[in-house]
């Protein structure tokens, strides 16, 4: 009897699908009540082109999103847990773009003796694909700064861009990204505490590194906090008041906030 | 003219993140670009920005890998509206996807894979594209997949499947002559038999790309340069129907944009060389 075409697919897909060796799966025999063999290949070396096919393509989606992390793995172990991933995490969306959401979780549970540190360096690059994703907001112009009158700086208060992400890490994951971008082969780092900020500015993808202090303030600008009121958190931490002012210059040059407004 | 009444654009390209700043930059003279429409959904930032940016300046053309056309599952409703939208926003004069499924029971291999060519899946396709060009109220068109398993079901051929669906559902073809060559090589039929049996007023679009031989099969790889045998196939698809649009795809080693435009425009000798030989 002919399979219905439900069943046939419903075969097919689990058998490209299965994780392992294909023949450990599905016998020549078998996959003959499906499919047909060709004019030069077994039934098996015909599915096995989409068995193939179908983790080189996920795998090589991941290493996309992943590069550090693959790199900082090795390529073979790195396509080894990917492998493991796609079982644990199937697509079941029409396009891959959030495919390796789970990553940084799934890196910590599945344990090692990096798992901490491939962990921060997974937050750090899928932040970077969720920023290109984000959608843009418009940015504060810094010249509106200038109509801020001095006695009321302590009241402003800032609504962040969409397309900025402000990251806490154990380990200094973005100098180690940073490293492998520029090809200088670094190594796993001891734990560091670190804070980076990740934002896209037109087209472009920045990250920037923040000092203790500067974090803090920052992640309480971003929380809707004051100036005055996130000044206040870090003021035992800051070095002048210079320095903050440089910093926030910076940040709203570098588009992370997308209006400001003066409490009443 | 194809029976739609959509233009022929000419030689096109099909347009990769890659070549974003060169083409925004230095607005090369192509006419027109095909967008891969997954590539600009589910997002709303850098890849929709630069597609925005792409349809400002050039004709586009939407050419989707996860409509899932023949899946027995249902359709994704979610996925219909945003491709909708997407259509509506950048302007696409079509849109088109593949004739083959893509998952089942709710997961996605994002591989393009075969159908069973049986009465059953001609009536299923036929109904799915039915509804959903009366959801995008204007005409579907499907591309011939590469392939590289038959189903032993199977009671027809691909090509006359393809004609059958077209005239069932009123739908338009995207006639993708690589395609017919890999597919032709990994099932051991004659290319040119399948060209002489495509309903040709339904073709609004050609493909052409390079593609990967192996030892036993070819994989539809979309590396370039293409190979004289399929440019050979291009001239006499697009002869055949009289002149349409033709589109370069280049997607694995990915060189700079002007190789890819300078392959893509080869196509005109292709013409020339089908015109003369008839």
């Amino acid at each position: 009897m002919t399979a219905s075409m439900r069943q046939s697919q419903e075969w097919f897909a689990r058998t490209v699908m299965h994780e392992g060796r294909l023949e450990d799966f599905v016998s020549e025999l078998d996959a003959a009540s499906y499919v047909d063999k060709g004019p030069r290949e077994s039934r098996l070396e015909r599915v096995g082109v989409y068995h193939e096919g179908y983790r080189a393509r996920l795998v090589e989606c991941l290493a996309d999103d992943y590069p550090a992390v693959e790199y900082a793995l090795g390529r073979e172990a790195f396509a080894e847990m990917c492998s493991s991933y796609i079982s644990a995490h199937p697509s079941r969306s029409p396009n891959l773009n959030a495919f390796g959401r789970h990553m940084p979780a799934f890196v910590l549970e599945r344990g090692g003796v990096n798992a901490k540190f491939l962990r921060d360096l997974a937050v750090l690059e899928w932040t970077i694909v969720e920023t290109i994703h984000a959608a843009p907001t418009p940015v504060l112009d810094v010249e509106s700064l200038a109509n801020v009158p001095d006695d009321r700086w302590p009241d402003v208060r800032l609504t962040p861009s969409g397309a900025v992400r402000l990251l806490a890490f154990r380990y200094p994951a973005n100098r180690f990204f940073q490293a492998f971008r520029e090809d200088r082969s670094p190594r796993i780092p001891e734990p560091e505490p670190a804070a980076t900020a990740v934002y896209r500015s037109g087209y472009a993808i920045w990250r920037m590194d923040l000092e203790p202090a500067m974090r803090a303030l920052l992640d309480a600008l971003l929380a809707g906090s004051s100036l005055g009121q996130a000044l206040e958190l870090v003021a035992s931490d800051i070095e002048s008041e210079g320095a903050v002012m440089a910093a926030f210059r910076d940040w709203v040059s570098a588009g992370f906030f997308s209006a400001i407004r003066i409490d009443e | 003219m194809n029976r739609f009444g959509l233009p022929n654009l000419g030689v096109g390209v099909g347009f990769r993140a890659v070549h974003s700043s060169h083409i925004l930059e230095n607005k090369p003279p192509v006419a027109w670009f095909e967008i891969i429409s997954e590539n600009a959904m589910q997002t709303l930032g850098r890849p929709l920005q630069i597609v925005d940016a792409i349809a400002e300046r050039y004709p586009v053309v939407m050419h989707g890998v996860s409509l899932s056309i023949g899946s027995s599952d249902p359709l994704d409703w979610d996925y219909l509206r945003e491709l909708r939208a997407l259509r509506d926003r950048v302007g696409a004069r079509w849109v088109s996807d593949h004739l083959c499924w893509t998952g089942v029971a709710g997961k996605n291999t994002h591989d393009l894979l075969p159908l069973p060519y049986t009465e059953e899946a001609l009536r299923h396709v036929a109904e799915r594209v039915r509804t959903v060009q009366d959801f995008l109220g204007a005409p579907l068109a499907l591309e011939n997949p590469s392939t590289y398993v038959q189903f032993a079901g199977s009671t027809m051929t691909e090509w006359e499947f393809l004609g059958r669906l077209a005239e069932l559902a009123d739908c338009a073809i995207l006639l993708d002559v690589n395609n017919v060559y890999v597919s032709a090589f990994n099932h051991g039929f004659d290319p040119w038999t399948y060209l002489a049996n495509v309903p040709y007023d339904r073709v609004i679009q050609l493909h052409v790309a390079g593609h990967t031989r192996h030892a036993k099969h070819i994989i539809d790889s979309h590396v370039g340069p293409v190979i004289g045998d399929v440019w050979a196939l291009l001239g006499e698809a697009h002869r055949r129907a009289d002149g349409v649009s033709v589109l370069l795809e280049w997607d694995a080693e990915i060189p700079a944009f002007d190789v890819v435009h300078r392959e893509a425009l080869r196509a005109n000798e292709a013409f020339a060389a089908a015109r003369g030989a008839a």
